[in-house]
C-alpha cells in the first residue's frame, strides 16, 4: 500500500495521502467522530453495508456525477453503485476437511455439487463422525436471489419472501437445526462467521462456506488442518448468480479535496493496483481487465490456494452485489433475523415467520 | 484552614477534576441535552421536545430491554449472600485460606472480555460444560445454555456472578476484619450460637458494607453490556438484550444518538432511584446506630 500511495503523490506534488487502518469494529465509532466533527476522510474504505448506510443519509458523492461513463465500465456492473467504488471482492467457496470426510465414509475428492448434496453431505458427516459436517452463516436475503427466489416486487415496495419457494427454503434451515445437524450456534448470526471459522480450525467441522481469504488463516494458525483441507466452488443454485462481499471506496460530500479524492480511488481501483493487491491477499479484483489476468488460472506452488483462487475468479463473473438497495436497512435486517430465530427456535413455523417479516418489510418500503 | 493551604489543596485537585469535567460531567450534559434531539451525527440536529422519550415506551425492544435490565438485578442478592458466606467462611488466618482468597480473586482482575470468551466455550452446545454433563450423565443431551431464550440471561448472569464473587468476598472480609472480635465474643459469652452471633451481632455490625456492595453491584448490573455483547449479542430473540446492550445498538449502529440518549437517561433515572431505594433500605447499621 505503500508503493501505490507514493506512486500517486509522487504524480500530485504538494498533496500527501494519510492511510490509516482501522479495525472492523472500530470503524464505525471512528467514522461518526469523523462526520460529527466535520473533518471527514477524504476516502473511506467501507463494506456494502455501512456504505448504504452512509448513502442514504445523503452525505455521500454521487459518482455517476463525479465519474466519467468511461471509466465506470471499467467495472463489473454488477458490483458499481452510485455511491462507492467498488475495490476488491471475494464470494464464498467451500473449504473442506478431507479427513472428516473420509471418516465419514464420503469421497474425499467429491465435494458437494448441489445445495441438495451439501445437506446430504452434512448430515452423513454429523452421524457418522458426531462433528458437525456444515455451519452455515446464513445470509437469507441473498441466499434467496442465489436459488432464484424473488425477494421483493418489481417496485420494490411489497416483500415476496413468504412465498412458498422462500418458505421451503427457510424450512430446510430448521429442520437441520432442529435434529442438531448444524450447530445452535447458527441462531447468532452476527458471529456465526468468526465460529464457523473457529471450529473448522480446530479440525470438527467438515465444511466451511466463506471467502477464500480465510484460506492463509488456516494455513497459518492451524496447518495440521490446512493440509487436509481442500477447496470447491460454491454450488449454484437456480439464480445462477452468487452474492459477492465487496469492499468499497466511498467519498463524503464535504471531504477536503473532492476531485484528488476521486483521483486517488480511481487510481487505487485501476487494473495495474487492483491485481497487484490480490497478488498481496487472496481477493479478487472489481475491475474487468484486472480478473481476466493470467495469474488467476496460474499455479503458484500451493494447489489449494491456487485451487480457491482459480474457483474465486470463475465465480466472480457471475458475481453480484445481492444486498437489496432499498432503504431501511437495518430495521429490514432485524425482522428477518427475528423470522430466523423465531422459525429455528420453533416459536413460529417458517411461513408464519417469514410472512410477519414481509409485513414488517411492507411497512418499511412504503 | 489558610487560604494558601486551601488553595494547595485544589491546585492538587485540579488535575483529577479537569478529567473528570471533560471525560464525565461535560458528556453527562451533552448526553442529557441530545436526548431532546432526533440526531444522526450526520445531518445536525432537530428540537423534538419529549419525543424520545415517549417513544421509549411504544418501542417493544426497549421495553424489553428495560425488563432484562431490571431482572438482571436478580444477581444482586444471590452475589451479596454467596460473596458474604464465602468471606465469612474464609475469614480466619490460615495459610491455605490465603491461596483459596487469591485463586476467587483472579476473575476479578481478568478483562470481563476475556472471561466472557472463555466462558462462552464453556456454555457452549458441544462446550466443557455440557460434555462433563453428557459424559456424567447429569443430562441426557446438551443443556442450551446461550441459544435457549428461555435460559440465556441465566447462563449470562451466571457469568457476572462468577466474576464478581471475589471481589465482593474481599470488601466483606476487610468489613469483617473491622468488627471488633470483643463484641461476638460477648455474645458467645451470653450463650448465642453462631447463627444468632452473625444474625444480631456481625451483620448489623456489617451493614454499611452491604448497603456499599448492593448499590455497588446493582448499578454493575443494571449496566452490563460486556458479558451480553461477547457471548450472545442480545439473543436469541432479545432474550438478552439489556438496556446499555440495546443503546450501544441504537448509538453505534443505527445512529439514532438522540433516542440513545433519551434511553441513557431513562436508565440514569432507574439507577438514581434505585440507589435511593438501597440506601434507605441499608442506612441504619453499622457501629454507629448503636453506639
Amino acid at each position: 500500500m505503500e508503493d501505490v500511495i507514493a506512486r500517486w503523490e509522487k504524480k500530485h506534488p504538494g498533496l500527501s495521502v494519510e492511510w490509516i487502518d482501522l479495525p472492523f469494529s472500530a470503524i464505525q465509532q471512528k467514522l461518526i467522530a469523523a462526520i460529527v466533527s466535520g473533518e471527514p476522510p477524504s476516502v473511506i474504505n467501507l463494506n456494502t453495508d455501512m456504505a448504504r448506510q452512509l448513502a442514504e443519509s445523503g452525505i455521500l458523492l454521487n459518482l455517476n456525477e463525479a465519474v466519467s461513463r468511461e471509466e465506470r465500465g471499467r467495472y463489473y456492473p454488477g458490483f458499481w453503485s452510485p455511491h462507492a467504488f467498488p475495490w476488491y471482492v471475494t464470494t464464498e467457496v467451500l473449504i473442506y476437511n478431507k479427513a472428516i470426510f473420509q471418516q465419514a465414509g464420503l469421497d474425499p475428492n467429491k465435494p458437494p455439487k448441489t445445495w441438495d448434496e451439501l445437506v446430504q453431505d452434512a448430515k452423513i458427516i454429523k452421524e457418522k463422525t458426531g462433528l458437525y459436517g456444515w455451519f452455515p452463516a446464513i445470509k437469507f436475503i441473498q441466499e434467496l436471489q442465489e436459488q432464484g427466489i424473488p425477494v421483493v416486487d418489481s417496485t420494490g415496495k411489497k416483500a415476496l419472501f413468504d412465498q412458498p419457494p422462500a418458505v421451503a427454503w427457510l424450512s430446510m434451515y430448521v429442520d437441520l437445526f432442529q435434529q442438531g445437524i448444524i450447530p445452535r450456534e447458527t441462531l447468532d448470526l452476527s458471529k456465526t462467521y468468526q465460529q464457523a471459522v473457529d471450529l473448522y480450525q480446530a479440525g470438527r467441522l467438515g465444511i466451511l462456506q466463506t471467502g477464500p481469504q480465510f484460506l492463509n488463516r488456516v494455513r497459518n494458525e492451524a496447518p495440521s488442518v490446512y493440509q487436509e483441507t481442500q477447496v470447491a466452488p460454491l454450488p449454484l443454485g437456480k439464480g445462477k448468480v452468487i452474492s459477492a462481499a465487496i469492499m468499497n471506496l466511498v467519498i463524503p460530500k464535504n471531504a477536503p479535496h473532492q476531485k484528488e479524492a476521486v483521483d486517488f480511488a480511481l487510481f487505487l481501483t485501476n487494473d495495474e493496483n487492483q491485481l497487484a493487491f490480490s497478488h498481496q491477499v487472496l481477493v479478487f479484483p472489481s475491475t474487468i481487465k484486472a480478473s481476466e489476468d493470467s495469474y488467476f488460472h496460474a499455479s503458484t506452488g500451493d494447489s489449494v490456494l491456487d485451487t480457491a483462487r482459480r474457483i474465486g475468479a470463475d465465480e466472480l463473473k457471475i458475481a453480484r452485489e445481492l444486498t437489496p438497495d432499498l432503504p431501511n436497512a437495518k430495521p429490514r435486517n432485524e425482522a428477518i433475523q427475528a423470522a430466523l430465530e423465531n422459525a429455528l427456535l420453533g416459536r413460529k413455523s417458517p411461513g408464519a415467520a417469514l410472512h410477519d417479516a414481509a409485513m414488517m418489510w411492507d411497512d418499511l418500503l412504503k | 484552614m489558610k487560604r494558601t493551604s486551601l488553595w494547595t489543596a485544589y491546585g492538587f485537585l485540579l488535575p483529577a477534576l479537569s478529567l473528570l469535567l471533560v471525560f464525565t460531567i461535560f458528556p453527562i450534559f451533552v448526553g442529557a441535552a441530545l436526548s431532546f434531539f432526533c440526531y444522526n451525527a450526520v445531518t445536525p440536529p432537530v428540537f423534538v421536545g419529549l419525543g424520545n422519550f415517549k417513544a421509549i415506551f411504544s418501542d417493544h425492544t426497549a421495553l424489553i430491554a428495560l425488563r432484562n435490565s431490571i431482572f438482571y438485578l436478580a444477581v444482586v442478592p444471590i452475589l451479596q449472600l454467596l460473596s458474604i458466606l464465602l468471606a465469612l467462611l474464609l475469614n480466619e488466618e490460615i495459610k491455605a485460606f490465603r491461596v483459596i482468597r487469591m485463586l476467587f480473586y483472579i476473575p476479578v482482575i481478568t478483562s470481563i472480555v476475556v472471561v466472557a470468551v472463555a466462558w462462552k466455550w464453556v456454555l457452549a452446545e458441544d462446550g466443557l460444560l455440557n460434555g462433563a454433563l453428557v459424559s456424567l450423565h447429569v443430562v441426557r443431551s446438551p443443556i442450551h445454555w446461550l441459544t435457549d431464550p428461555s435460559l440465556a440471561l441465566w447462563s449470562v448472569m451466571m457469568v457476572t456472578l462468577w466474576k464478581g464473587l471475589g471481589y465482593y468476598m474481599v470488601i466483606y472480609l476487610a468489613g469483617l476484619q473491622g468488627i471488633d472480635p470483643q463484641y461476638e465474643e460477648a455474645a458467645r459469652l451470653d450463650g448465642a450460637g453462631p447463627i444468632s452471633v452473625f444474625r444480631y451481632v456481625t451483620f448489623p455490625l456489617l451493614k454499611p458494607v452491604v448497603a456499599f456492595c448492593t448499590i455497588i453491584s446493582s448499578i454493575a448490573a443494571i449496566k452490563v453490556f460486556a458479558e451480553v455483547y461477547v457471548m450472545t449479542s442480545g439473543g436469541p430473540l432479545l432474550s438478552t438484550t439489556t438496556a446499555v446492550y440495546y443503546l450501544y445498538d441504537l448509538f453505534m449502529n443505527r445512529l439514532q444518538l438522540g433516542y440513545a440518549s433519551a434511553l441513557g437517561v431513562v436508565l440514569a433515572i432507574i439507577i438514581g432511584a434505585l440507589s435511593y431505594l438501597n440506601y434507605r433500605f441499608f442506612r441504619e447499621g453499622g457501629f454507629e446506630s448503636y453506639a
